[in-house]
Parts: structure tokens; C-alpha cells; sequence
């Protein structure tokens, strides 16, 4: 498979965050605003020099909501763009910076601001299910809403319990990821964790939301954005610390309806990361610090796996061995990740490995990492890529 | 036959209360197709991996139904 040949010609320059938490009372456009001048001045540019747009999510496509694009051009003060496109779906929310890394590379914008913004759902129940998804169906949704299955959880649940099942492994798996990630938070004064630690008893303690996952094993919804400026590798030289991006993944694997997969067991992460490394020299050993998707936690030991850092069903242990503690040879969700610090979709991930190469991780900086990681993603959903300074 | 499923703890979506299992079932019919569907009839406990149902229609009104499964041990009618 190939993407093109992007080694070495788009860099990120800058990432910012907003405020994060769990009740800012802020609308997704001024959360928006802020992460993105936090990017701009992270990155040493101003809003004249921005010459593309792109933001997840959209406001019509998925079931997560964020500002939309023409609000945030305005408020952002943009001028006449080269090259814009909001996003709904696709590899797994990193399609606006993956778009936005080939909208550069093809010459069809210098400066491109990718913004993640979003304010978390107030209202639970934001898909009908029961009788009502059944007398009003509605795309693919008519198969799963029916069952109380919309999305999120229960979904991707089934996945994790096939996979369980087939390696003989069990939720203590999932109690690795969870507990390091919630150690990590506590490093992180933005993390929705931050000052409340998890036991291993309190893991076992959380209730079952879907089995296997407890509440504890899903990311924690919140309010935030978060941004990250990206230019040409030759313009990125006059910047401070640019980071390199070596190359990316995105593909579909065999099926893009989650319920048509053929192996639950791996996902379309294996695929994405076949993309990956086939387009770059550097081997997994090579990498310093990998942010890792923890939307779930299962997730994390999938990625693990279908990246290469572990074996097929050993990335429990791969986990609870500490090897991807700050201090092990692979960190992983260094920020505390969306189970400790909060959901930010992919973009958080590109921006926590994006600082970790340019020495701002703050508590929870590695050391002197030279290769990073940032993945994203569940089912046929995958997106990745691989950083270098 | 259950290839996975899912005890689910807490409501989702409107109009359907937990504990509710839900499974993706593998006809022997249909290799390849499989359906995302609700377990009744049994313990969400009893449900297993593998565990050989049966399709039973719960009839919303004549012209709406949603297709479920139910475990079974007899082996000459199963999905």
C-alpha cells in the first residue's frame, strides 16, 4: 500500500490546547478559537499565514458535534484559503490532519490549522433505540440501534470479548491499560483524572457498562480542543523544533461495516499499520514514545499488537509488565491518554507525541525521544503516523 | 451461533432497559453475514461463545418486527 511518498515533506510546527474539563459551559466555537491561537503562537505564525483549514468533527456527519468550519474561519480572523474541508468520518478522526498532510504535500496549501473541538454530549440518549430505531431506520444504524447497540461501547465490547476469548486472556488485560493510564494523569493538571488515582480495586469495583468494559474502561467524555499547525518541511526549517512527519497510515482493511469484519480479534489498525511501516525504514523497535488510542481499552492492546510492539494476545502482559510506563522502552499515553486525561479524539494523540519530540511534555516528558508515534481509531476505523525530529 | 456478544449494564438508547445481551450471530446459511441481534429468553450469564440460538420475531405492530435469538440445545433447528 502506499501514501505517496510523504516522508520528510510536511512537518508540524505548533500544537495548543484549550481548557479541558468536564463542565466548561463554553460552546465548541470558543474552545476552538482558543486551541487554535494556542498552535499559532506555539508554532511562532499568525493568522495571516494560515492558508488551509480543517476541522473534525463537522456538524452534520457524525454523532459528535464541533463548531462549524465557516464559524471558525471568521472567529479565527482567516483570510482567502487555499484548500478546506471539514470531516465528518473517515480514518478514524485523524482524517482531517491526514487530508491535510496530502492537501500540503500535493502543493495545495502552505499553512494548514487542523482544530479538534467539541463539547460533550449532555443528553445520553442522542441515538433512538428500541422500537423507535426500528419503525424509523435510519442507515446502518437500523441494524444495531434496534438492539441498544448505536455505537461506542457495546460495539466495539463485542470485539474485546472475541478477542478474550480466542488468546484466553481476561479483563485483567484491560485493568493494565486503565490503571497506567490513570497513573500517568496524575502527572497532568489538565487531566480529567488529574489528583484522583485509580486502584486495582476500584477497577474491579467499576461497574460493567458492557461487558467486558467497566465505565472505567471507556475514555471520559469532556469539553475541549486541541490544534495542530502543519507546513512544508522546507518552511518548517525557519521554525522552532519542527517535527517531521516519516509517514502515515489510513486504511479500511477488508470491511468498512464493523459488523462484516471478518476477525474480530484485530482491527483496521493492522492494515494501517502495514501502511505505515511499509513507507518508512524505521522499525517499531525504533520508536521512543508511542501515543497509543485508548478511546477503549482494548483498543490500546489491539493497537499494540496490529503496530508490531507485541504479539498477538500478549499485549496484556506486554502492558502490566511496565514496558510502556514513561519509564519503560516503549511509553505509551504519556499524557494519561482519554482514559486518564480526558477525550480529545486523535488529534490529542498527534499533539501529546508532537510535544513529546519538542521537549513541552512538561511531568510527563520522556526522555529525549527522536521517533514518535500517534495512533487513532477502533474497527474499520485506523489512522497513524510516524514523527521524527 | 454466538461469534461475540455483550451484556450491556446501562442504558444506551432510548426504549431499551439493561441488562440486555447483545450478540453478533452467525447463520449456517450464510457464511460471512452476520447479524447483530438481542439474546432473550436466558440469563445473561448463560450466554456463551459459540452457544448454538434460534431466531424468534418480537412483533412491534403489523408491519414493523425485529428478528432475536434465543439459545437452544436442540441441534436440528439452529442458526
Amino acid at each position: 500500500m502506499s501514501t505517496g511518498g510523504i516522508g520528510g515533506r510536511v512537518s508540524i510546527v505548533g500544537t495548543g490546547y484549550s481548557e479541558v474539563g468536564r463542565d466548561t459551559g463554553r460552546t465548541e466555537g470558543s474552545l476552538a478559537v482558543e486551541a487554535a491561537l494556542a498552535a499559532l503562537d506555539d508554532a511562532g505564525l499568525g493568522a495571516a499565514e494560515v492558508d488551509g483549514l480543517a476541522v473534525y468533527p463537522d456538524r452534520v456527519s457524525d454523532p459528535f458535534e464541533g463548531p462549524t468550519i465557516g464559524y471558525l474561519h471568521h472567529a479565527l480572523g482567516l483570510g482567502e484559503l487555499s484548500w478546506w474541508q471539514a470531516f465528518g468520518t473517515g480514518p478514524a478522526q485523524l482524517a482531517p490532519l491526514l487530508q491535510a498532510v496530502y492537501a500540503i504535500a500535493g502543493g495545495g496549501a502552505d499553512v494548514v490549522l487542523v482544530v479538534r473541538a467539541h463539547v460533550r454530549q449532555r443528553n445520553p440518549f442522542y441515538v433512538a433505540g428500541g422500537r423507535a430505531a426500528a419503525e424509523n431506520p435510519s442507515g446502518a444504524l437500523a441494524f444495531r440501534a434496534p438492539y441498544g447497540a448505536p455505537g461506542g461501547a457495546p460495539r466495539l465490547a463485542m470485539w474485546a470479548q472475541r478477542y478474550l476469548h480466542v488468546y484466553g486472556r481476561t479483563d485483567a488485560d484491560l485493568a493494565a491499560v486503565v490503571l497506567q493510564c490513570r497513573d500517568n494523569a496524575q502527572r497532568n493538571p489538565r487531566a480529567a483524572w488529574y489528583g484522583k488515582p485509580l486502584t486495582e480495586a476500584e477497577y474491579y469495583a467499576s461497574p460493567h457498562i458492557a461487558t467486558p468494559f467497566r465505565i472505567v474502561d471507556c475514555d471520559y467524555p469532556v469539553d475541549g480542543a486541541v490544534a495542530v499547525v502543519l507546513t512544508r518541511a522546507d518552511r518548517a526549517a525557519d521554525l522552532e523544533r519542527p517535527v517531521q512527519i516519516e509517514s502515515i497510515g489510513h486504511a479500511s482493511g477488508p470491511s468498512i461495516e464493523w459488523e462484516l469484519w471478518p476477525d474480530l480479534t484485530s482491527m483496521a489498525s493492522a492494515q494501517t499499520a502495514a501502511q505505515l511501516w511499509s513507507s518508512t525504514s524505521i522499525t517499531p523497535a525504533e520508536v521512543d514514545v508511542a501515543e497509543i488510542y485508548d478511546g477503549f481499552s482494548w483498543l490500546t492492546l489491539a493497537w499494540l499488537e496490529d503496530l508490531g510492539f507485541c504479539d498477538r494476545g500478549d499485549a496484556g502482559d506486554f502492558v502490566a509488565s511496565g514496558a510502556t510506563r514513561l519509564d519503560g522502552r516503549l511509553p505509551i499515553c504519556t499524557d494519561g491518554g482519554q482514559l486518564g486525561a480526558g477525550r480529545l479524539h486523535g488529534l490529542g494523540k498527534v499533539a501529546t507525541a508532537a510535544r513529546q519530540l519538542r521537549g513541552q511534555a512538561e511531568r510527563w516528558q520522556v526522555s529525549h525521544p527522536e521517533v514518535a508515534l500517534a495512533c487513532a481509531g477502533g474497527g474499520s476505523m485506523a489512522g497513524a503516523l510516524l514523527m521524527t525530529v | 451461533m454466538i461469534h461475540t456478544f455483550t451484556v450491556v449494564g446501562r442504558q444506551f438508547v432510548d426504549g431499551l432497559e439493561p441488562p440486555y445481551v447483545v450478540a453478533m450471530v452467525e447463520l449456517d446459511e450464510a457464511p460471512g453475514v452476520r447479524l447483530i441481534a438481542n439474546i432473550v429468553g436466558s440469563a445473561p450469564d448463560d450466554v456463551r461463545i459459540g452457544a448454538a440460538v434460534r431466531g424468534v420475531f418480537q412483533v412491534l405492530d403489523a408491519e414493523v418486527g425485529l428478528l432475536d435469538f434465543e439459545l437452544v440445545r436442540d441441534e436440528s433447528s439452529v442458526a
